[in-house]
């Protein structure tokens, strides 16, 4: 029988809606035909986990990029000989470098006087650093292939705290100060540590295993601010005020750990227990 | 006439290309490598669509970005049909993900969920029937769902 290709099937409905679903770019009624066939199907999950894929897909997709001479490459169709020209002589600059030592010690000299003259004034007047990759998804999904497996994915095992300390004090170049870790919950020990890197943004997380079964816990931090994030429940755990989210098996609290520092907590638990335990590990 | 003669483009036009409709060569990338498979054919895709543009240049200094956005995805799906390759193999992530869809479904996919476009704008760049982009809207989406990247 030929498709009726005027309507579509209620799967490929409710797949070709998920961006609007999430967000909340339906109308009431195409939203309530979403829930109704999500429901029916069994799948009434299917837009947080949508979510997260997607934004693990931008992430492979963003390491997609053109390099410096590919790039010149296309801005050659336009420059004419004399910009070209430049760029020549910029590559012949380059090669005889050694000849131009002393010109480039003095221009050294004076760039580092404007550096430090701008860079005190960069210091007080920065904007607010954007994480460079959609923090939420990407670590709900960093979290929830850890919990399947972690193997492989922590490169630093571990249990014990001071270890785990020691080992975020002595990386190169993370753009924060990591807050070290406190004593633990005695129900919890630490199960390894790790660094992230999303394209030049640096992620630290301390995975937590629960003594009396398998169950984890995901401790992230990166450098950006809490409004970053997508608006969630508001929640304030003895003065540790933070927001909260949920995916289909997982629960995320996040709170601003620090200046332009953001704290995640990823679990099973609910946001409430969460924050207590950031509140006991870390501190406000 | 000589190979390095010089273009015939004033330093406005010239700046404009390199510093505006250049903004989206790694958007244009990722579409390419959707298109092709290939990092090596998806780099020279994107080199054409630059070059076939040149003649609309003048034009387009008067254009806003979403307007140039539009016009570059959609020159390189046209381009990219003038000879159209597919690569066979490749160490991207990407490449096991995308293999097995077709070529309609890996642009739908790329150009709303990659580029960030709507139905209505994905539909300005892969001409087809609107129930039939979100058909392979759908099957794209359907293969991330149960795709697990390495």
């Amino acid at each position: 029988m030929a498709q009726n290709k005027a309507v579509l099937s209620d799967e490929d409905f409710l797949r070709s809606h998920l961006s609007d679903y999430l967000d909340e770019g339906l109308s009431s009624t195409n939203r309530q035909k979403f829930d109704e066939i999500a429901n029916r199907l069994g799948i009434a999950d299917i837009a947080t986990d949508y979510g997260i894929r997607r934004g693990r897909l931008q992430i492979e997709a963003q390491r997609l990029y053109l390099n410096e001479k590919k790039m010149r490459a296309i801005h050659e169709l336009v420059e004419d000989d004399a910009a070209r020209a430049n760029h020549e002589a910029a590559e012949i600059e380059e090669v005889g470098m050694s000849e131009m030592k002393g010109s480039a010690f003095r221009f050294i000299a004076l760039a580092a006087f404007f550096a430090i003259i701008f860079g005190g004034l960069y210091y007080f007047f920065k904007p607010t650093p954007k994480p460079t990759f959609n923090a939420l998804n990407s670590l709900i999904y960093e979290a929830d292939v850890m919990n399947e497996n972690s193997e492989g994915r922590l490169n630093f095992p571990t249990d014990k705290v001071e270890d785990v300390n020691n080992y975020f004090a002595k990386l190169p170049d993370l753009g924060f100060e990591p807050k070290p870790l406190k004593t633990l919950p005695a129900e919890w020990k630490a199960a390894g540590a790790s660094l992230i890197d999303y394209d030049g943004a640096k992620i630290i997380v301390t995975q937590f295993q629960n003594v009396t079964g398998n169950e984890k816990q995901y401790l992230f931090f990166y450098v950006g601010k809490l409004d970053q994030l997508p608006k969630g429940p508001i929640g304030n755990s003895n003065g540790l005020v933070y927001q909260s989210y949920g995916s289909s098996n997982l629960n995320i609290m996040a709170w601003e750990a620090d200046k332009n520092v953001v704290g995640m907590l990823i679990g099973y638990r609910a946001p409430k227990d969460l924050a207590e335990f950031a509140l006991k590990v870390v501190g406000p | 006439m000589a190979e390095n003669a010089a273009r015939k483009y004033d330093a406005g036009a010239a700046a404009f290309f390199v510093e505006t409709l250049c903004q989206d060569a790694d958007t244009l990338l990722r579409f390419a490598y959707a298109l092709t498979l290939s990092d090596e054919w998806a780099t020279d895709l994107v080199y054409k669509t630059y070059k076939s543009i040149l003649p609309k240049l003048p034009e387009l200094l008067k254009k806003d970005g979403t307007y140039i956005r539009q016009l570059l995805l959609r020159r390189i799906w046209e381009v990219h049909h003038e000879e159209a390759r597919e690569g066979t193999a490749s160490d991207n992530v990407l490449y096991p993900f995308l293999k097995p869809l077709d070529l309609e479904t890996r642009a739908t996919l790329f150009l709303c969920d990659v580029v960030g476009l709507s139905i209505d704008e994905a539909l300005e760049i892969t001409p087809m029937d609107h129930n039939d982009l979100r058909r392979h809207l759908a099957a794209g989406r359907k293969r991330l769902l149960d795709f697990r990247f390495e």
